[in-house]
């Protein structure tokens, strides 16, 4: 897929674009407003990451010609500012999601991973994995072709490491993409090892393999055996 | 009391003391002044007698001296003059009266005669109730006009400072509009205006400074605190990171989360002090806890907490959604997190309060400093402590009060509407 990432700051810029390079994107990372809305008026891409506090001009402008350009492109803004009306207007200008500093970059991905899904497939699609079988749109899961029920918080799990397999997803990212603000309620992360021992069990009993892994004290790789 | 009641009653103090002591003296120098007139009046007589006397060779019948009292008694011998105060009878009044006598011997063709001449003294109780009567009229008077005065000047003079107090009344740190002080004619008022203006005006700049710094050292940091972030989530990524490597990057991962949620909380602080969430909506406080109770349910579930909900009568709310989600969030979370595992949550809703225990063991900080910043009393690394701050800010915000007990074994939080 080819991503434009308009990032002012250097040194996340290129974590953002390490980690997009991995997953297989191209991706074109430009530094201020003048570059970002130069680029968005001239070419194709099918998703943007946008930092709205940028120097020259605010992130919303480029969202603008972006929609304008190509309406079909994803639109994920990036902000500091974790501010509903800058999260109003950049949804209202046609922004597919709006995420806040400091993100996990899994939690980024997973949302990228979504836009991309919804642009491009037009909803009918599914995602595969060794034995396993998503349809994101009726939130379905098959392993070997027999359907796998989980509930709705296992399921956005298996979604959260499917879009980030193979890659450690950290104990702090999944539990910040299940619960977001509310995962500060509760003072460990019994409650993920808990979900995650229903879903290996669950898979495993359905014919599929143990693909999570645990890694050290960090977090989860899946990941196929 | 007021300064012009003070002003008054020390008025009236000073004049009445002053009253007295004008009504001696008055009293004393008024009774001497009679008295020297009628010691000099019965010495008139005397002579008048002894004229007529050396004239005629004989005593003189009472009309011709005009005398309350004369009268002549036979003597062998000259006596000396004498004047004495007396007290006589009055048989038509039916009381004794004061008389003063002045004696003296006359000689006529018949001898010698000693002569009594006398006239009433004034009473001086006579002499005392009019003076009070006087005095006391004068004095009714001079109150009345003190108080009208007084009444008009403070209308009229002291209108600028009350006007000036009003004003101070209304003064809200947090506003951004600058104190309007009324025009005062007074110059000693002018000047306490424009002290009061550049006082509240330097206050409000440094209230406004500190919490803008507060908000934009929390803005700053977040870029800082995202790149270490995605940083170390690139790192964990290597394959070839040793055991060890991997714990302390893992420790540093999770200073940064908390630094990134302290950052987040102060950051909120910093908002709600600002007002920077203007838009109200009329909430239902029954609807909101049970979105909440149900977004927590599964964390509730898995410390194995029994929740009861105690819904006698609904609350409907003016404020910010934004904030009453963090409010109940903050209560909540809270609720669940120091909790015992396998320990009840009570949700109360009456009375226009909110009122949320939960199980859970003593405190060992005490409970009115809960609400401070930075006060915690689980050892529990993951709390920041500042989720109940935030509350007690939300509740500033709105008016509301939050309040914090503990008793058997119970710790609850109270919200009053």
């Amino acid at each position: 897929m080819k991503i434009l990432l308009v990032e002012d700051e250097a040194a996340l810029g290129e974590s953002v674009l390490s980690f997009l390079k991995n997953e297989g994107h191209v991706c074109e990372w430009v530094k201020n407003f003048g570059a970002g809305n130069e680029k968005a008026g001239m070419y194709q891409y099918d998703c943007a990451l946008i930092d709205i506090t940028l120097p020259g001009g605010s992130g919303l402008d480029i969202v603008k010609a972006l929609k304008k350009n190509n309406a079909k492109t994803g639109i994920i803004i990036i902000s500091a500012k974790n501010s509903l009306d800058d999260k109003i207007s950049g949804l209202d200008l046609g922004a597919d999601d709006y995420i806040t500093k400091p993100f996990h970059l899994a939690e980024l991905n997973s949302r990228l991973n979504s836009v991309l899904r919804r642009r491009n497939f037009e909803g009918s699609h599914e995602i595969a994995f060794e034995t396993l079988k998503l349809i994101p749109d009726k939130q379905e899961v098959f392993v070997k072709g027999k359907t796998l029920n989980l509930t709705k918080k296992e399921y956005d799990m298996l979604l959260f490491f499917i879009s980030n397999k193979n890659r450690v997803v950290t104990k702090e990212s999944i539990a910040e993409h299940l619960w977001g603000d509310e995962a500060d309620a509760a003072d460990s992360f019994d409650f993920i090892y808990s979900h995650i021992k229903n879903l290996r069990k669950k898979i495993m009993d359905a014919g599929g393999d143990d693909y999570i892994k645990s890694v050290y004290g960090m977090g989860y790789k899946f990941t196929s055996t | 009391m007021k300064l012009l009641t003070k002003t008054t009653l020390w008025y009236l103090a000073m004049t009445m003391v002053l009253f007295v002591i004008g009504g001696v003296l008055f009293y004393f120098s008024l009774r001497s002044i009679i008295d020297e007139n009628i010691s000099e009046n019965l010495e008139q007589s005397q002579t008048q007698v002894l004229g007529y006397v050396k004239k005629t060779g004989k005593l003189p019948v009472q009309s011709v001296i005009g005398r309350d009292i004369l009268f002549f008694t036979p003597a062998d011998k000259a006596v000396a003059d004498a004047i004495k105060d007396t007290v006589l009878y009055n048989s038509y009044e039916d009381e004794s009266l004061p008389f003063r006598e002045l004696i003296f011997s006359v000689k006529t063709n018949e001898g010698y005669f000693t002569t009594t001449t006398g006239t009433p003294l004034l009473e001086s109780d006579d002499l005392i109730d009019s003076i009070v009567s006087s005095l006391g009229i004068v004095g009714g008077i001079l109150l009345a006009i003190l108080i009208l005065f007084n009444w008009s000047l403070s209308k009229s003079l002291w209108k600028p400072f009350y006007k000036t107090l009003d004003s101070l009344r209304k003064f809200d740190l947090g506003k951004k509009e600058a104190v309007d002080f009324p025009e005062a004619g007074t110059s000693e008022f002018k000047m306490l205006n424009e002290a009061l203006g550049k006082m509240t005006e330097k206050m409000q700049n440094d209230f406004r400074n500190l919490k803008e710094f507060t908000e934009n050292a929390s803005h700053e940091l977040q870029t800082p605190l995202a790149i270490i972030r995605s940083k170390l989530e690139l790192m964990v990524q290597a394959e070839n990171l040793s055991g060890e490597q991997m714990k302390q990057v893992q420790d540093i991962y999770e200073s940064v989360n908390r630094l990134s949620k302290l950052n987040q909380s102060l950051l909120l602080l910093a908002k709600i002090e600002n007002r920077q969430f203007h838009e109200t909506q009329t909430l239902d406080v029954y609807t909101l806890v049970e979105k909440k109770i149900g977004q927590l349910e599964e964390l509730i579930d898995l410390k194995g907490i029994k929740i009861d909900k105690i819904f006698v009568e609904n609350v409907k709310i003016k404020m910010n959604s934004q904030l009453a989600d963090i409010l109940l969030s903050n209560i909540l979370s809270n609720a669940i997190r120091h909790n015992t595992s396998g320990g009840k949550i009570i949700v109360e809703i009456k009375n226009n309060s909110l009122i949320v225990s939960n199980s859970g063991n003593a405190l060992n900080i005490p409970g009115e400093k809960l609400f401070e910043r930075f006060q915690k009393s689980s050892t529990s690394s993951e709390s920041v402590g500042l989720g109940l701050s935030i509350v007690k800010q939300i509740c500033d915000t709105y008016n509301f009060r939050a309040s914090y007990q503990y008793a058997g074994n119970m710790h609850t939080i109270t919200v009053i509407f």
